[in-house]
């Protein structure tokens, strides 16, 4: 028997889905191509209004799995653990385009593609504890739900220290600061490019959940011809 | 009438309410029900893979149910730490430490129990099994029956009053299977709950109360004490068209109890009964915890083999890492001692903290320390102790090796220095005993434990390496080492206590 709502996914989500994209087409054409240069990073500022709401999307997946953690451990939960394996496949997607457009910027900025400085490195850090959380849950066999959990904890811990390490630590990475400071004609960019990552987050993850809603399903449906 | 078990918190009924066990999409135990009163021995039986030790483990809390639940008295759920005390489990696997004697490995677990005047109930049970006179001896030189009797009486050590042993007559030559009999018929009478698998149902006829026959994970027979059991077990075994007499497909909440008790004589738990709950209190904690660390301090001091094998890796691999880059000592970065060092430490812990977990593990000894009534996170800091002092031990000669090589002055700000040596070595261990004791029953884990825990203790190796490396400045960085030390204790501090917190929710075996 499927959970809820037996609709397709794009049908049930229609409205939704609509928002989301509409969002994401508009804000590259229309609003980044509007927005004004930077006086001296030029066209390659306007990386600015992809890698930073990625990082966004990932800090609230990495926030989704890390709460949903901590119910599944406390309450075992299936649905809490399907909201955290969901969001935790979601953290290395959108980790994977900050990691891939930050060293875009730094190319431009610092003439390296990387450097080991505290902001990239705890960066890097929090992007692989969530990869070890997914071969956990990949290779780890039966039981590995829980120990995963485990592991987001930690991995949540890790959020606040690379959030304030270009507070803490002298570091080339532009400070978090640097988005109350954009010009007012960058504004609607940034934020409505912010708005459409964490309308794509939330699309994905609730098809993600669906889907291991689904595989629940399927393995139930097994158990139970073993009943009969 | 039956009268309510002994002590407060004695459950005087053991009942599985439809209860199936899942893994992934196999159902190992499907919508068994039935129930047991104190005073009571039930027998457990079917052909291999019925689902009779996933039973057992269910009522111990070694497994939790998928549906249904297991009630224990009143309670139903999870057995409680109160609770844990108040069941004995003996599995396959004695669950001793080969390496310390009959005596130590009794007195351990009497003592990680709370068990009242330990010495004597160690004494008492070395009597029972027969190894008086061997009580001085390792336990790894004993034969598989000899460690069965030990076993079984680490089993009964807190006098519980739910008795779950599987298979106990395994190993057991004639004279001890007749002595083990009498043993139940004691527990029995003297107001246990005691349910035994076994594949030979005539040596326990006699004795038995109830019957269980299991198939294919379900319930196809409960059959009373009655003249001629042994053979009616045999029967069911045997048949496909087995009675079924409430058995699977009952309905949740109307479970029959199958194995009515004998009338109870004074219950002798109150003699030896655990200490009302230990591990409430601090002083509870350290106590287990200092217990723990002990109890592994003696295991490595007879079997040195963590400490050996740790050392020796560390040191080959501190020679690789000299070949590599002390070609020509003039291209040495000035950093590459404290890179070394560290990198060398998180190799050397790793080994160690797997090695640590996966003895604790094939000696089925973790379950029984993780199943004693004491708060886990105890265990865990116990453990973390040990393998600190074991790291301690391995860097001791590490340190001095790296310096010598690598022309390295550790030394001009020892006091530093050292704390950032300990820093570190607590925040690797504190995380590690985490991920490798969770890991220990997990497929792969030789390969998920550094997966997991490198990207963890990342901060620790940074932290530790820049903080050694402004240590070895022609003129000392101390603020920069005092930043990093700073670090350090704040990495320690946040996962210490994640790690303690979580460490009972992440290790049940439930």
């Amino acid at each position: 028997m499927l959970p809820g709502d037996h609709r397709p996914m794009l049908q049930r989500s229609f409205v939704f889905m609509l928002l989301t994209g509409f969002a994401l087409v508009t804000a590259a054409p229309l609003l980044i191509a509007a927005a004004p240069y930077e006086s001296t990073m030029g066209l390659i500022q306007k990386i600015f209004y992809f890698h930073v709401p990625s990082w966004m999307a990932m800090f609230t997946a990495i926030t989704v799995c890390g709460v949903s953690s901590v119910r599944y451990l406390v309450t075992r939960s299936r649905s809490a653990d399907r909201l955290a394996v969901s969001a935790a496949e979601l953290t290395i997607v959108f980790g994977l385009i900050g990691l891939l457009t930050g060293p875009l910027w730094g190319r431009k900025a610092w003439g390296h593609y990387w450097q080991w400085d505290a902001k990239l490195t705890t960066a890097l850090v929090l992007w692989l504890i969530f990869v070890s959380y997914n071969l956990l849950r990949r290779f780890g066999g039966l039981g590995s739900e829980r120990l995963a959990a485990g592991v987001a904890l930690f991995g949540m811990a890790n959020v606040p220290f690379v959030y304030w390490s270009a507070h803490i630590w002298r570091t080339v990475h532009p400070k978090t600061s640097v988005v109350m400071t954009l010009g007012p004609g960058m504004r609607p960019a940034f934020y409505w490019s912010a708005f459409g990552f964490l309308l794509i987050f939330g699309a994905l993850l609730a098809a993600r959940t669906r889907l291991e809603a689904l595989r629940a399903s399927i393995d139930e449906a097994y158990l139970s011809a073993e009943d009969i | 009438m039956i009268p309510s078990g002994g002590s407060a918190g004695d459950p005087d009924r053991l009942a599985f309410d439809a209860v199936s066990v899942d893994y992934g999409r196999s159902r190992v135990l499907s919508r068994v029900s039935f129930a047991c009163r104190a005073g009571s021995l039930t027998g457990i039986f079917g052909p291999n893979g019925a689902g009779k030790t996933t039973l057992l483990r269910l009522a111990s809390g070694r497994a939790r149910a998928s549906h249904g639940r297991v009630v224990y008295g009143d309670g139903g759920g999870t057995p409680s730490a109160a609770m844990r005390g108040r069941i004995g489990w003996l599995g396959y696997d004695p669950g001793l430490y080969p390496e310390l004697t009959a005596a130590e490995n009794l007195r351990f677990f009497a003592a990680l129990h709370g068990v009242a005047d330990p010495d004597a109930r160690v004494g008492e049970a070395l009597d029972r099994a027969r190894l008086s006179d061997r009580a001085g001896d390792p336990v790894g030189s004993f034969s598989r029956g000899m460690r069965q009797r030990i076993g079984l009486e680490r089993a009964l050590i807190a006098a519980p009053r739910v008795v779950l042993l599987d298979e106990p007559f395994t190993g057991l030559d004639e004279v001890s299977s007749q002595l083990l009999l009498a043993r139940l018929a004691a527990l029995r009478d003297g107001g246990a709950i005691v349910l035994l698998s076994t594949h030979d149902p005539a040596r326990i006829e006699a004795l038995l109360d109830a019957a269980i026959v299991l198939r294919g994970g379900r319930l196809i027979a409960q059959l009373p004490a009655r003249p001629g059991l042994g053979a009616a077990i045999s029967a069911a075994q045997d048949s496909d068209l087995a009675s079924t007499a409430g058995s699977s497909g009952a309905a949740p909440g109307a479970v029959a109890d199958v194995a009515a008790g004998a009338p109870q004589d004074a219950v002798p738990s109150t003699a030896a009964a655990p200490q009302a709950a230990p591990g409430a209190t601090i002083a509870a904690f350290l106590r287990v915890a200092g217990l723990v660390a002990h109890k592994d301090a003696l295991v490595e001091l007879r079997s040195r083999e963590l400490a050996l094998t740790t050392l020796f890796f560390a040191v080959v691999a501190v020679l690789v890492f000299a070949f590599s880059f002390v070609a020509d000592s003039q291209a040495t970065p000035r950093e590459a001692p404290a890179g070394i060092l560290w990198v060398t430490t998180l190799f050397a812990g790793t080994l160690a903290l797997a090695r640590a977990f996966d003895r604790e593990h094939a000696h089925q000894t973790l379950s029984a320390l993780l199943s004693a009534p004491v708060d886990r996170a105890a265990v865990y800091a116990g453990k973390v102790l040990g393998l600190v002092a074991l790291l301690a031990v391995v860097l001791a000669i590490v340190i001095p090796l790296v310096g010598l090589l690598f022309e390295a002055s550790f030394w001009r700000q020892p006091g530093l220095f050292l704390a950032l040596v300990a820093g570190g070595v607590v925040g690797l261990v504190a995380v590690g005993s985490l991920f490798a004791a969770m890991l220990v029953r997990t497929r792969s884990r030789d390969v998920l434990l550094p997966v997991l825990l490198y990207p963890m203790v990342v901060p620790v190796l940074l932290a530790g390496v820049r903080g050694t490396a402004a240590l070895l400045q022609p003129v000392p960085d101390r603020p920069v080492a005092i930043m990093w030390l700073s670090i350090l204790v704040s990495y320690d501090a946040v996962f210490a206590t994640l790690a303690l917190w979580v460490f009972d929710a992440v290790t049940a075996e439930d």
